[in-house]
């Protein structure tokens, strides 16, 4: 009843006039960026960083939320109709999406992802409305050794579930640490790895690395080959975009499955969205009585993965808002804007700001409803914007990664600093080390490290206070087990052998 | 390796104080001590794989000039961008962008370099009111 009455109040927050524009913003603008290959919701969210700091945190948080979401529903429109994932959560869908598109059925594809979507995206919300409270009251207990076992968990979480080399998605975790050492000292002060520069002195900015990384990296990799300047829009008439009750048939259990997946799947760090897609994908070709289907248009391989990608993004914001620990790169960026206003998410987060949680809520729900309404009526016009060429395209997505990174701080060291990461994101990219242990280091470094050292502050510099508290303990043995299983080869051919049944 | 090896020299001139009282070098050295030994097996790794057969780094012959000449284009925007004033540097910079990689023609690149920088500028500059540097021409 609680949670019922809770969430009057944030329909009374989200359906206020300016919230409604913004939450309309983030959508169209999250659906745009999912439609459009070359920028994703990461690359999309840096650039409205810095928008949000003018706003107030309500509307800011909501039209952040509003890209991350809408970018799962734009990005099943280019998948099924290009056969280029929009944005990676949505490579899954190209398998049996396009080839839908080609027997004339680009209609019920792109109509059960939406209809999906929507359905997953609903399951996901309620699941937050319960877990996210539930869980931020039991991390009212947490202390400085349980928030240390919590990110190291979570970053072990994040290089077991990269789907390149273990030791290199661990390489560039530590590095992430490292480059989240720069600047002051958190517990002391004083300046580290900063070398008089001014600019570095609050250390690496979250927003100018994640720009360089998904998005500047992103496009330099995307206009190496000629092919993306002539990609070709699948000419076909799209009718009949409600799906007929045989699709609702085949597509009713794995949008289920599909949806509850996600969602738990969402609330571990990592990619949750892209792992989501890709486990629900694998899970129904596992299940279904026509594996022979999976490959050649099979409705429930788009069914599945659209609605677990999008329960994918409630789940996620569990973590964050109920911990205050990012669990993936949006996430991490959402922090930042809450941050900035001076709210700092974590267990008295919902309890201090319950407007701002149950708000963003309400605007999920109001969300999700916008989306369906959008996605299905303006298909043709989304077809229309993949026709912009992406000659003309890239210039314009470095456009805006150059001014947002501008707009922080007005310092141009920054756009350095995006700069030399969008070509070490590039070099990372083809030489197979993946970008967000990195930027989930470069967050939960400081937390960390700070935690780590109050721990041993506290404990006198017994580092048995890990073991003595026991949710510590239960935490850190998860950590070990995921950091060494990795490296066990059967534990490891087990679980790549699983998803690589998508491929 | 290298960076291990820089990470253990920087940390290295901060104090590292004790377990009890652990200082601002304490933790940068352990992730140094860390990054050494991952970089280890990462060479022994890649030492095994240079004997298999390896994909070349570039998508397509050429690739290396049009991301270059890219990666340069975005650098002297960086470098000239408040020297010369926010309209004139994105417009020489669209411009630029629109004929390297696959060029365009003449009067579209004009159209759309002219359209995007003052466009963006009413956004930023003067809808969102972010200060945008007038460079030495005074626009």
């Amino acid at each position: 009843m609680d949670a019922l009455a809770n969430l009057g109040l944030g329909f009374s927050v989200a359906l206020s006039p300016e919230n409604l524009i913004f939450c309309f913003i983030g959508v169209v603008v999250g659906t745009l960026v999912g439609v459009l290959p070359g920028l994703g919701p990461v690359g999309a969210i840096s650039l409205l960083l810095p928008l949000t700091f003018k706003l107030q945190p309500i509307p800011g948080i909501i039209m952040l939320a509003g890209v991350f979401y809408g970018a799962m529903y734009g990005g099943s429109t280019t998948s099924i109709l290009v056969n280029i994932p929009g944005e990676a959560a949505s490579i899954v869908t190209c398998i049996d999406g396009y080839k839908m598109a080609r027997q004339g059925r680009a209609g019920p594809a792109l109509g059960i992802a939406a209809f999906g979507s929507f359905i997953a995206g609903t399951i996901g919300i309620i699941g937050m409305m319960f877990f996210a409270p539930f869980l931020g009251k039991q991390a009212l207990s947490f202390g400085a050794p349980e928030y240390f076992s919590l990110t190291f968990l979570g970053l072990t979480l994040v290089t077991y579930l990269s789907r390149g080399s273990k030791i290199d998605a661990l390489l560039m975790a530590v590095l992430g640490l490292i480059a989240g050492s720069i600047g002051a000292d958190p517990v002391s002060g004083e300046q580290r790895f900063s070398y008089g520069s001014f600019t570095l002195f609050d250390g690496l900015g979250m927003v100018p690395v994640a720009m360089g990384i998904f998005g500047i990296a992103e496009v330099l990799q995307n206009i190496e080959t000629s092919a993306v300047f002539d990609r070709e829009v699948f000419k076909t008439s799209i009718k009949g975009l409600f799906p007929n009750l045989r699709d609702w048939k085949d597509s009713f259990w794995p949008i289920v499955r599909g949806s509850f997946m996600g969602f738990f799947i969402g609330i571990l760090p990592g990619p949750g969205p892209i792992i989501a897609a890709f486990t629900s994908y694998a899970t129904e070709k596992k299940l279904s009585r026509h594996p022979g289907k999976f490959g050649n248009g099979a409705i429930e391989g788009v069914a599945g993965p659209e609605s677990a990608n999008n329960a994918a993004t409630a789940g996620a914001f569990i973590p964050l808002l109920a911990l205050g620990l990012p669990g993936n790169v949006v996430m991490a960026l959402i922090m930042g804007a809450l941050m900035i206003h001076g709210i700092q998410p974590g267990p008295v987060f919902i309890g201090k700001y319950p407007e701002l949680f149950w708000g963003v809520i309400a605007s999920m729900y109001i969300g999700n409803t916008m989306l369906l309404l959008l996605n299905l009526p303006l298909i043709g016009l989304w077809v229309k914007i993949l026709k912009i060429p992406y000659a003309i395209l890239f210039p314009l997505i470095f456009l805006f990664c150059l001014i947002g990174v501008y707009t922080i701080n007005s310092n141009v060291v920054e756009i350095f600093i995006m700069l030399i990461f969008g070509v070490l994101g590039f070099v990372m990219r083809k030489t197979g080390f993946e970008g967000a242990p990195f930027l989930l280091a470069l967050v939960l470094g400081p937390i960390m490290e700070s935690s780590f050292r109050q721990a041993l502050l506290i404990s006198h510099g017994n580092l048995g206070i890990f073991l003595f508290h026991p949710v510590s303990a239960f935490l850190l043995t998860l950590g070990f087990i995921c950091l060494i299983s990795q490296f066990i080869p059967s534990f490891r051919e087990k679980k790549e052998g699983f998803l690589d049944k998508v491929a | 390796m290298a960076l291990a090896g820089l990470t253990l020299e920087e940390a290295s001139r901060l104090p590292f104080g004790t377990l009890r009282t652990p200082q601002s070098g304490f933790w940068p050295l352990i992730l140094g001590v860390v990054l050494s030994f991952l970089s280890l097996i990462h060479f022994g790794g890649t030492i095994k794989k240079r004997a298999e057969k390896g994909t070349p780094f570039w998508a397509e012959p050429g690739a290396w000039k049009k991301v270059g000449s890219v990666v340069a284009s975005l650098v002297g925007f960086a470098f000239l961008f408040e020297l010369l004033g926010y309209l004139i540097a994105v417009f020489l910079l669209i411009g630029f962008l629109l004929r390297i990689v696959k060029p365009s023609k003449w009067w579209l690149v004009f159209v759309v370099a002219s359209l995007s920088s003052v466009l963006s500028y009413l956004i930023f500059g003067s809808l969102l009111s972010t200060p945008l540097p007038k460079g030495i021409f005074g626009f």
